[in-house]
């Protein structure tokens, strides 16, 4: 090896590789680098700095020039990502436009992406409720998927580690199956809600109505501000980025916490083509990039690696990254990579009014609304389905007014707008239940702008899913009608799989490398330097909104890979 | 003003139209606004006339002095697909000839209770199969949109705040600045 290689390899050689700048991969950053380990991590989009970044982010409705619509081009060129509700024009700049990254839809899915650093973490919904052990120990007690390595007990710590530092709003409810954390004050019900709530807690021993956890600080510590973060100012335009840094994102928090170390580097426009594996040495040895605009192959090493790419993106590089070793893709013995991808129905939903507790309406915004945790199939199978929902509840004040007719009284009339009465809606987060038939797999022929195979999506909702509509339809309609609501409407959206934007899967953790990629480290079994903790490692879907899950599994995966390094065994 | 006679008017309309407007004359080249990109200066200046008749002006400024016309142009040039477009293009011609079918003369030309007169009785023509708009009921969902989502209107007549930095879930009607309907 001549002497500028050596050099080249000695600058591109690095502790730790982390795939990915989102939710999970700023949280292997953040606790890879305070561990001391010099860490480069590689994201395919563009650099977005925590407030110099987020372009809208003090705009009001009449600064943005189509008052938050998008041009009709936009749309029409954008089918599936203009089905996200949150691509408007004050956030679209966040979003991966369906062009820049196609994918094979064998059956409908719409995936929706977030390039950048930061990932998705900028624009997410922001809600993190904690697993139980009626989550893990779903699969082996209803005979699917395979057991889930760990337990609650295992995570509970890592929940606890990831909630002080991220800032996590909510009300110690003491339910056994959404365990409290270390929450800060939590926010307020509406009237309306509250209403429900009590209404539900009177009539319904195994149903409770709460407020949502949300990772807003709505009371700043000690530890938010040395990360530069303040308290949440009830925006609600958290889409755009935060300049106080009031929700957490991998931007506001871990990112510039883990450059603060001096062991951070970020390299952006990586597009990751695959991960290197040695066959002597029987691990991998660093990851190749294609650069995404000069597209230009380059090669980085380092001990270990972190994939956290986005659920099917993790999938993707996995596949892709064969060897004589693993020609079906890394760690990929059983021919399971890909498989038993899974999503959450987000199908189902609610709408109702009430004429009741006229004397009350909000002030100001909340952050979060209501939530139902999982009642059905808790204790005992109670349904001809399996698993079951969680559901979130809103009750806000309408705002009527007149629009008939044109002239003086029509402007008066605008400009005197009433209170109508409560709109009160729901939906449904139904845990899906992951299944062999339901995968992702290399194209063999088309290739994406980098020459990298595009992935195919081959997943759909089962029967099981269709029961679990109709199951909460009724459901919420009894509540709502025993709650005195009228005007009741139920709604199946009939939405693809995907734009949950929870899919999960395809590299799950289990016990056995016969039928799981990795294990209850999130180590893959036949690779052991390569960990993956985002979304693709999940075994089954919970109906949890799963980024804290992520968040705790990969801080808890980062402490015993260092661990196992410094015994020498990675 | 007769809906059947404006029908009538609006039946001739394909082959009636003027290319060149026939108020053109009462005014003069310097005082027409600017072609925008979309709309030509004749049609700007309708426009605002329009939005002025929906949300005119009283003791607080109407949809003309907060330049809601020049958000229409705009909303409907880059948020529309070409057959929206096309009618919208055409729906100027149809109020001038309405305009000057029942009085005389064109839009701009007639008094504000003629005006008032010539959108009600055009924002109740049903759409018939293959037209996408009516053009005045079209006009004022924008105008409205527009109108209401304005600095003005957010600003003094809504509990609009870009950073309310709070929240409160049970709120007395008593102590907001909304009071119930009915």
């Amino acid at each position: 090896m001549n002497n500028i290689n050596t050099k080249t390899i000695e600058k591109n050689t690095f502790d730790a590789i982390v795939i990915g700048s989102g939710i999970s991969g700023g949280w292997a950053a953040k606790e890879l680098t305070e561990k001391g380990l010099k860490t480069l991590v590689l994201e395919r989009g563009r650099d977005v700095k925590h407030i110099l970044d987020y372009p809208t982010t003090h705009m009001n409705p009449w600064d943005m020039e189509h008052r938050g619509q998008l041009p009709f081009k936009m749309i029409k060129e954008n089918p599936i990502v203009s089905k996200c509700y949150a691509f408007r024009e004050d956030a679209a700049h966040f979003f991966v436009k369906d062009k820049e990254h196609p994918y094979v839809q064998e059956k409908a899915f719409d995936w929706i992406k977030g390039y950048q650093v930061g990932g998705k973490s900028l624009m997410w919904a922001r809600q993190v409720q904690r697993w139980s052990d009626f989550d893990f120990e779903g699969p082996v007690k209803d005979d699917f998927a395979v057991d889930w390595p760990i337990r609650y007990k295992d995570l509970a710590p890592w929940y606890s580690h990831v909630e002080k530092f991220a800032g996590i709003s909510g009300n110690k409810d003491g339910l056994e199956e959404l365990p409290d954390g270390e929450f800060l004050p939590p926010y307020e019900l509406t009237k309306v809600e509250l209403y429900f709530k009590n209404h539900v807690a009177e009539n319904y021993e195994d149903r409770h109505v709460i407020v949502a956890r949300c990772a807003h600080i709505s009371e700043q510590q000690p530890i938010h501000a040395e990360q530069g973060r303040a308290q949440c100012q009830n925006r609600n335009i958290c889409q755009r980025g935060c300049p106080y840094g009031g929700y957490f994102s991998s931007n506001s928090s871990t990112i510039p916490w883990a450059q603060e170390t001096g062991n951070l580097t970020l390299r952006p426009h990586a597009v990751v083509e695959s991960l290197i594996y040695d066959q002597k040495l029987q691990k991998v040895t660093g990851v190749r990039i294609i650069d995404a605009n000069t597209k230009e192959t380059t090669e980085y090493f380092s001990k270990i690696v972190f994939v956290n790419a986005s659920a099917i993106n993790t999938n993707l590089i996995l596949l892709n990254s064969k060897s004589e070793r693993f020609p079906n893709g890394l760690g990929n013995d059983n021919g399971l990579l890909g498989k038993y991808v899974a999503f959450h129905n987000y199908r189902a939903k609610i709408q109702a009014e009430y004429n009741g507790l006229l004397d009350f309406t909000t002030d100001g915004k909340s952050p979060t609304s209501g939530y139902i945790p999982r009642f059905r199939n808790v204790r005992k199978q109670e349904t001809n389905f399996k698993r079951g929902y969680a559901a979130g509840l809103s009750a806000n004040r309408t705002r009527v007014s007149n629009t008939d007719g044109i002239g003086v009284n029509l402007k008066e009339n605008l400009l005197s707008l009433k209170l109508g009465p409560w709109r009160v809606g729901s939906h449904m987060m139904g845990e899906t239940i992951p299944k062999e038939s339901n995968f992702v797999s290399l194209d063999e022929t088309k290739k994406d702008a980098w020459g990298i195979p595009l992935i195919k999506i081959s997943v759909d909702y089962d029967e099981n899913d269709e029961l679990m509509i109709q199951d909460y339809f009724e459901q919420m309609t009894e509540m709502f009608e025993n709650a005195g609501f009228t005007n009741i409407k139920t709604h199946d959206t009939k939405q693809a799989p995907g734009l949950d934007i929870h899919e999960m899967g395809g590299v799950r953790m289990g016990r056995d490398p016969k039928t799981s990629l990795l294990n209850e480290w999130n180590q893959l079994h036949t690779c052991k330097n390569v960990f993956v903790t985002d979304g693709a490692c999940m075994t089954s879907t919970g109906t949890q909104n799963p980024s804290l899950t992520y968040m705790a599994l990969t801080a808890r995966a980062v402490d015993y890979a260092v661990k196992e390094m410094n015994k020498g065994n990675l | 003003m007769k809906r059947k006679t404006l029908l009538k008017t609006l039946g001739i309309s394909a082959i009636g139209l003027a290319t060149i407007p026939l108020w053109m004359n009462s005014w003069n080249a310097e005082e027409l606004p600017e072609d925008d990109g979309f709309l030509t200066g004749e049609q700007r200046l309708q426009l605002q006339e329009i939005v002025d008749t929906i949300i005119p002006k009283t003791d607080t400024p109407g949809a003309k002095e907060l330049g809601v016309e020049k958000f229409i142009s705009l909303m409907v040039k880059d948020c529309y697909n070409e057959e929206v477009k096309a009618e919208f293009l055409t729906g100027f011609r149809e109020i001038n000839l309405a305009s000057e079918e029942i009085y005389g003369n064109p839009f701009i030309e007639i008094t504000d209770a003629e005006r008032n007169d010539v959108l009600c009785t055009m924002e109740t023509i049903e759409i018939v199969p293959g037209q996408e708009i009516n053009f005045v009921a079209f006009v004022k969902v924008i105008a409205i949109a527009g109108y209401r989502s304005s600095q003005y209107v957010l600003e003094n007549h809504t509990d609009y705040e870009l950073i309310p930095s709070r929240f409160h879930g049970s709120f007395p009607v008593s102590q907001s600045i909304y009071t119930n309907a009915k």
